[in-house]
């Protein structure tokens, strides 16, 4: 029976436990940047993918930012309208889950108070950001996830890296010709809408191609044997697969198990790097490709600038974990950078979407991505960077191909 | 054919093997222990690192990680059941849920996201006959530790004076209790032989594929399933539940979906409790005293 006494003991638990949550939750938003001694502060957010399966590649993105974001600051900070400000990256993580993006979303707009807000989510969460986006004064540049037309019709939403729709499925085709591959079988995971639309809506349309197979495994899935029991009895020239590269190692390694690979071509869609991995995973990827790739820094074979790029962000973080998305975070900072510094204004925000729609890739020598000359960004706010397909040779991947696919 | 059914049957023994510890627990103090997710993590991390840092051979790792795994589990029932072994079984499962958090949340702290594998070069052939089956030894491997394990139980709880016990206590507490039987401690080994299992479980999951901090909620999930089907306290329900479920989900994937396989597998399961609630192998339980 509960006397007065517990109930009272209750009630002041519950308060201190709402109250300690209050206390985390404010504390929650974690500010980074070089400390501004002098001079303005311009406070940019950063929708985090740092946790979940998106992890891989958010902590990427999030490292290149704060490495940009360091560099700007100090030559100076970046100089708007005459008056310089020093940048502070204001993150949260979201875990790459589109229902928790949008509620960091709002976090950042409502209690932050921020207009700029750089994303590194799934592919799946910009399409849920999308319809919030619309309606808030801010604007957000995308620099991870592929799904297509994810800034179609949102004025206000761009993004530096490459659209998973007709581009990439250019670049598919163009190398699986290539190759000559005809007959084709698919494995993705579930909730990627680019590779759903590439492998229902796409491929089936291109002549010469016929699809054998569509499969897709859940988030998590460890066992990937009896579809590859049944791709195998299938026969076909290419497996394209699809999802996190966390699970590309136990795949590849059943593939090899079961005799399907080597075999046919494997060609990866997992953004997957060397130094993302450990030393056994990069040999199960020996021999196989990978496309969901636009940068060469990571590669056998990377450009003066990304060599630097790489060798400052392996001093500051260490070299585990770069692969591909770190030049698209890195970007993402300068083009917001240039592009208030040519509105010359940090709050007339239909000014900063008209500077960004007119920067071009010559503009910002900085950018490391290899951006098509001229404009970043087309009408709908989409860059488009070339897409590289890598072979894994040794450890290493060399690149073999690459196309913008437009 | 051959090769779609052996899939199921490697498939169904890791999750016989959860579902065994989920019904042990269950079965003998009635506590649906969601908690033994967590447990699978652990079990698997810690094997890991033995492995790893200590360059432990895997054998031992695995006996290591089963013991630490033990140990942590009755740690676990003094803290989260004991005091509620009275209270309703809504308490219990709350209880465990935040049990199955609070283990995934404190690998991921520790250990953080990244997703591991378990080495284990001795094993690294495949056994076939071409055309017909491919198995990597790591799955021979897998059937043999569920078997002996399995055996191992089978012999405990018959022929051992602690497993009489926990039989007594299974049937009837209160009277095991005048009786004499030392309820504690039956609740101790209990907690430890099935946090052993589920640690054991997580081991092998991450020799034969990947294992990270949330892969803990999917398989105690899939091992309560498989417990309902073959049978809430019945062991050789469990084992049963089990294979089946297994090749349930091999079958659906080659030949019917894999979008779907969830949605199949467990409509199928639904469907068999609908025409035999109790489970393959259940019996009426009374309800807890």
């Amino acid at each position: 029976m509960l006397t007065n006494k517990k109930v009272q003991y209750f009630w002041v638990i519950l308060l201190g436990v709402a109250v300690t949550m209050l206390l985390i939750h404010q504390g929650e938003a974690v500010a980074q940047s070089t400390p501004a001694k002098d001079g303005k502060i311009l406070r940019i957010g950063e929708l985090a993918g740092l946790t979940g399966g998106i992890a891989p590649y958010g902590i990427q993105l999030h490292n290149a930012r704060l490495l940009a974001i360091e560099e700007i600051n100090n030559k100076g900070g970046v100089v708007v309208g005459n008056v310089p400000y020093k940048i502070e990256l204001v993150h949260l993580d979201a875990g790459g889950a589109p229902a928790e993006s949008i509620k960091v979303l709002e976090r950042l707009i409502t209690i932050e108070k921020l207009k700029f807000i750089l994303d590194g989510a799934s592919s799946s969460a910009e399409y849920a950001l999308a319809p919030v986006l619309k309606t808030k004064e801010v604007i957000m540049i995308w620099s991870g996830g592929n799904d297509p037309d994810t800034t179609v019709g949102i004025p206000n939403a761009f993004r530096n890296h490459f659209d998973g729709g007709k581009p990439f499925v250019k670049v598919n085709e163009l190398f699986l010709n290539k190759m000559k591959v005809k007959k084709i079988s698919t494995y993705g995971q579930t909730g990627h809408a680019d590779f759903k639309r590439l492998v229902e809506e796409y491929l089936p349309k291109v002549a010469g191609f016929q699809v054998l197979s569509t499969d897709w495994y859940p988030y998590g899935e460890k066992d990937y044997f009896p579809i590859l029991t049944k791709i195998k009895t299938l026969k076909p020239d290419a497996v394209l697969a699809h999802g996190f590269f966390t699970d590309a190692v136990p795949m590849l390694k059943q593939a090899r198990e079961i005799g399907l690979f080597p075999g046919v071509l494997w060609l990866n869609q997992y953004a997957a790097a060397p130094l993302m991995m450990d030393k056994p995973s990069r040999q199960v990827f020996d021999g196989t490709y990978e496309i969901l790739v636009s940068s060469f820094a990571a590669t056998s074979d990377p450009p003066a600038k990304s060599k630097k790029f790489f060798n400052a962000y392996g001093k500051k973080f260490g070299e585990t974990g770069f692969g591909g998305w770190a030049e698209a975070g890195y970007d993402s900072v300068y083009i917001l950078a240039k592009a208030l510094e040519k509105a010359g204004t940090v709050d007339g925000l239909p000014k900063i979407i008209g500077a960004l729609h007119d920067l071009t890739t010559e503009e910002i020598p900085e950018l490391l991505q290899p951006y098509k000359p001229g404009k970043i960004f087309d009408a709908e706010g989409q860059a488009y960077p070339k897409i590289v397909v890598v072979e894994w040779k040794e450890e290493k991947q060399v690149p073999v191909f690459s196309d913008y696919g437009r | 054919m051959i090769q779609v059914l052996v899939n199921g049957l490697v498939n169904g023994a890791i999750l016989t093997l959860m579902a065994i510890s989920v019904t042990i627990i269950f079965g003998v103090l009635r506590v649906p222990h969601f908690g033994l997710g967590g447990i699978f993590v652990w079990g698997a991390f810690i094997a890991y690192f033995t492995r790893i840092t200590w360059g432990l051979n895997v054998l031992t790792a695995m006996l290591f990680s089963a013991t630490l795994s033990a140990i942590l589990g009755v740690v676990i029932e003094k803290i989260a059941f004991k005091r509620l072994r009275g209270a309703s079984e809504d308490a219990m499962f709350v209880s465990a849920i935040g049990v199955l958090i609070a283990l995934e949340n404190g690998a991921h702290l520790i250990w953080g996201e990244q997703t591991r594998s378990i080495p284990f070069p001795l094993l690294d052939f495949v056994l076939s006959l071409p055309g017909v089956l491919y198995l990597p030894a790591m799955r021979v491997l897998i059937l043999l530790v569920v078997g002996l394990v399995t055996l191992g139980l089978h012999f405990y709880v018959k022929k051992t004076k602690m497993g009489k016990a926990m039989r007594a206590v299974a049937q009837n507490r209160i009277s095991s209790c005048l009786l004499g039987v030392p309820i504690d401690r039956v609740a101790s080994y209990t907690f430890a032989f099935g946090s052993a299992m589920a640690g054991m479980a997580g081991t092998l999951v991450g020799i034969a594929f990947t294992f990270s901090y949330d892969m803990g909620t999917m398989s105690v999930l899939k091992a309560f399933v498989v417990v309902v089907l073959g049978g809430l306290g019945s062991i050789g329900g469990a084992i049963i539940g089990g294979f089946i479920l297994g090749i349930i989900d091999s079958l659906t994937l080659t030949f019917l979906t894999s979008q779907y396989k969830y949605l199949v597998s467990f409509s199928l399961i639904i469907l068999v409790l609908v025409l035999r609630p109790s489970g393959i192998f259940g019996q009426k339980l009374s309800r807890p005293q």
